[in-house]
């Protein structure tokens, strides 16, 4: 017998059924949680936005149009969530993404310049934890638009359709942001690696 | 895929990201088998998004979710809201009626009658995908063993005198090749039992997860569908711990059909001969540089290098070594649950390990 799909379970709690509800909870908690670390770079801030999502969840969920799919939705909750939490934390300033990183047309000039030889970092000489610190940092500091597209399309390998629908932003605009946001670890990440190696040469 | 629409650079991205789908990534798998500059940029792209593998954070435990349960509970938020039974009744299948029936059973047997031939191609190429996808596993793994080990394949130690292939001379012990790529199972370096399970093999089965810290190996030969590299030449070229490997060299496929149920089969011509998963059409086979690509020949690579054989040898005892470090030969796993007759196979052979933490 197959399990019960997401929408199948949120109808479930829609009529009364409460262990719908918790099966629910437990089959997106994990996934939810390591979105929010990710976003948050923030243990218990992940903690408490996965909590305040599956709070509205419970709440709203007769607000689920029964023709969307569930789990993109249950990301747009979170995804707000987080970027409440990060408002709140550093109000902090928005690069705007073509400053740097490419505009939102697609295939802006850095993706592109991606792909030539000096854009790889040389990171042979890092241990596997200095290079985990290294890529936290470089995605807490990326404009969150940028980390949010890099997050779900990475990590999480959602369709550009579902990423669309969680960033409220259209398909093309999806690509062109996800372009950059790589462009922008690849040379943000190469800056980091070449300023810890500066660091150590000096120490 | 309409290609007019999108750039190479835009390609390989969505490659990278499993972002295609099976007739898309076989298009640009081509592109990139006839396009060597393509190549290095896919090379380029897959270093500088591998440092994003680091970041995993710790797993929420369930804690986390009785806590907000509880949470839910103890404040009494608003309750169940009703839907309306419209709503509700798109969730549910309503009775079907026999008409209802009957159309469904002419639309599928027209259904079937038209799409079975395709949908076999699909099949074919999604369990290649699939396939791909599992390398890709094992290769995220064996990058950051490979870190930690700097730069040694994973690698479970020599077995002086040991033979790969069972052997009736009782002097000789056995040492499995298996045992290398299960340190990556067992030290929890990425890929999972499942990784290990190419689609297209219907007799293999993950092997269970309750062993793993008892055992030096996969528990038995159905445990692993993939064949690698030889690495069971004590001491010789082939010595994993000194082995700093060309990242175009092959270390992973589908299995080589030279060898079944643990015996050679000198009948096999090894030159026009494919794996004999995937429908005998070719084999997905990773190399160091974290590429996974569906070869329809086993003469890969540059040098049209035999990946079946070790250098021109054309008989196996199970003895032989690979003839130096460019040379591949992909050897089956026999993880000694499978060669009970072979006692010698006990013997600690991972005892002194150098890759083991």
């Amino acid at each position: 017998m197959n399990a019960p799909t997401d929408e199948q379970l949120l109808a479930d709690y829609l009529r009364g059924d409460e262990a719908a509800f918790e099966l629910l909870v437990r089959r997106h908690v994990r996934e939810l949680h390591q979105f929010a670390m990710r976003f948050t770079n923030d243990a218990p801030a992940a903690d408490d936005v996965v909590q305040d999502t599956l709070m509205q969840l419970h709440a709203s969920a007769e607000k689920f149009d029964p023709k969307r799919r569930f789990k993109p939705w249950l990301f747009t909750i979170t995804a707000n969530k987080a970027r409440d939490y990060l408002r709140r934390r550093t109000r902090r300033r928005e690069v705007p993404i073509d400053a740097s990183t490419g505009s939102d047309k697609s295939g802006g000039q850095r993706f592109v310049e991606l792909f030539e030889a000096t854009s790889v970092a040389p990171d042979e000489g890092l241990l596997v934890e200095e290079k985990r610190r290294l890529v936290k940092q470089v995605i807490s500091e990326m404009p969150t638009r940028l980390s949010e597209v890099l997050i779900l399309a990475y990590y999480h390998r959602f369709p550009y359709r579902d990423i669309g629908e969680i960033v409220d932003a259209p398909l093309g605009t999806v690509k062109s942001r996800l372009h950059a946001a790589v462009a922008n670890f690849g040379e943000q990440y190469k800056l980091a690696v070449a300023e810890l190696e500066r660091k150590r040469s000096t120490s | 895929m309409n290609e007019d629409r999108t750039t190479p650079e835009e390609r390989l991205l969505d490659l990278h990201l499993d972002r295609l789908d099976d007739e898309q990534r076989v298009l640009v798998e081509t592109e990139l088998q006839q396009d060597a500059a393509m190549q290095e940029k896919s090379q380029r792209l897959g270093r500088i998004l591998k440092p994003l593998d680091y970041w995993q954070p710790a797993a929420a435990t369930d804690r986390l979710a009785d806590r907000i349960l509880d949470t839910i509970r103890g404040q009494q938020l608003p309750g169940i809201i009703k839907m309306q039974p419209e709503s509700i009744d798109a969730y549910r299948p309503r009775f079907l009626q026999f008409r209802d029936l009957a159309a469904v059973a002419a639309c599928v047997l027209l259904l079937v009658g038209v799409f079975v031939p395709g949908l076999s191609a699909v099949r074919s190429r999604s369990q290649r995908a699939a396939c791909a996808n599992n390398l890709g596993s094992i290769f995220r793994g064996t990058s950051i063993y490979q870190e930690v080990f700097a730069g040694s394949l994973p690698f479970a130690g020599q077995a002086p005198n040991a033979m790969w292939l069972p052997s009736s001379d009782s002097s000789r012990p056995f040492a499995s090749n298996s045992r290398h790529s299960y340190l990556l199972v067992k030290g929890g370096y990425g890929p999972t039992a499942k990784n290990f399970i190419c689609p297209s093999d219907d007799t293999a089965v993950p092997m269970v997860v309750d062993d793993f810290t008892t055992r030096k190996d996969f528990t038995r030969a159905a445990n692993i569908s993939y064949d690698a590299l030889n690495l069971c030449s004590g001491g010789g070229p082939g010595d994993a711990s000194k082995l700093r490997p060309r990242k175009s060299l092959v270390y992973m496929g589908d299995s080589n059909p030279l060898f079944t149920n643990a015996k050679f089969n000198p009948a096999v011509n090894a030159d026009v001969t494919n794996s004999l998963a995937h429908g005998r059409g070719g084999q997905t086979l990773l190399t160091l540089d974290g590429a996974a690509r569906w070869a329809k020949s086993p003469l890969v690579g540059p040098n049209q290098d035999n990946i079946w054989l070790a250098g021109t040898i054309r008989n196996y005892t199970g003895s032989e070594s690979r003839s130096g470090t460019n040379d591949v030969q992909l050897i089956p796993g026999l993880p000694t649950g499978d060669v009970a007759a072979h006692d010698a196979a006990a013997h600690d052979v991972g005892a002194g390990n150098p890759g083991v933490e």
